[in-house]
């Protein structure tokens, strides 16, 4: 199954996150299709951007956004 | 389901490495990666019930050290405070006089440097994550 999902990048003690579409099947080694925006929750409020147009387009094509990923689309509106 | 609180995060930097190594690895990949609790269960090999109480535990004593110790918060005061020690004296150097600007340049870099020592610290946890 494919996945919408957070993956953070960013050094210790300043957590930044890329917002990523990847396969399920290979949860574990850290590859990903594809790369639709980013989550930075050091900034206050925190910031989130998400290509509203590809995340749209994959959870059209049955890709499942992860709980944390749906609450994000919801906050910057891309999901109601 | 337990909704994900992305401090334990910040908290997993801080006191990661008091956990056991499992314990540690379980709440990265639940936090670190976003894996749901059976894609964990299936990678680690362990029933989903097990990872979940896991992370639970983990969790508890993530949070009791900060409560004890508190190096996150007070890390996070310091960063704020440095931050606009950094300010005050860009503005103090923007209209005092050439001794005095010398000196909040002096000022500004002591912050910078408080503030690029709390931005720079090892990366230890992070890099088994990229």
């Amino acid at each position: 199954m494919v996945k919408i999902r957070l993956k953070r990048i960013g050094a210790k003690k300043a957590p930044f996150y890329r917002v990523v579409v990847a396969d399920g099947r290979y949860a574990r080694d850290g590859r990903f299709i594809e790369e639709i925006g980013y989550y930075n929750p050091m900034t206050n409020p925190a910031e989130v951007k998400i290509d509203a147009e590809k995340a749209t387009a994959w959870i059209g094509k049955g890709a499942q956004p992860t709980d944390t990923v749906r609450a994000l689309l919801k906050k910057s509106e891309i999901l109601k | 389901m337990f909704e994900k609180d992305m401090t334990v995060g910040f908290l997993l930097d801080f006191y990661g490495d008091v956990l056991s190594e499992h314990t540690r690895s379980l709440l990265s990949m639940y936090y670190g990666e976003d894996l749901s609790l059976a894609e964990i269960a299936e990678s680690a090999g362990i029933s989903r019930q097990g990872v979940r109480h896991a992370i639970k535990k983990g969790e508890e004593e993530l949070r009791f050290l900060e409560k004890q110790l508190g190096l996150a918060a007070q890390f996070f005061a310091l960063k704020d405070t440095a931050g606009k020690l950094r300010a005050l004296a860009a503005r103090i150097g923007a209209e005092s006089e050439p001794a005095a600007r010398a000196l909040a340049e002096e000022a500004r870099r002591c912050a910078s440097l408080i503030l690029s020592e709390t931005d720079e610290e090892d990366t230890g946890i992070v890099s088994e994550l990229n």
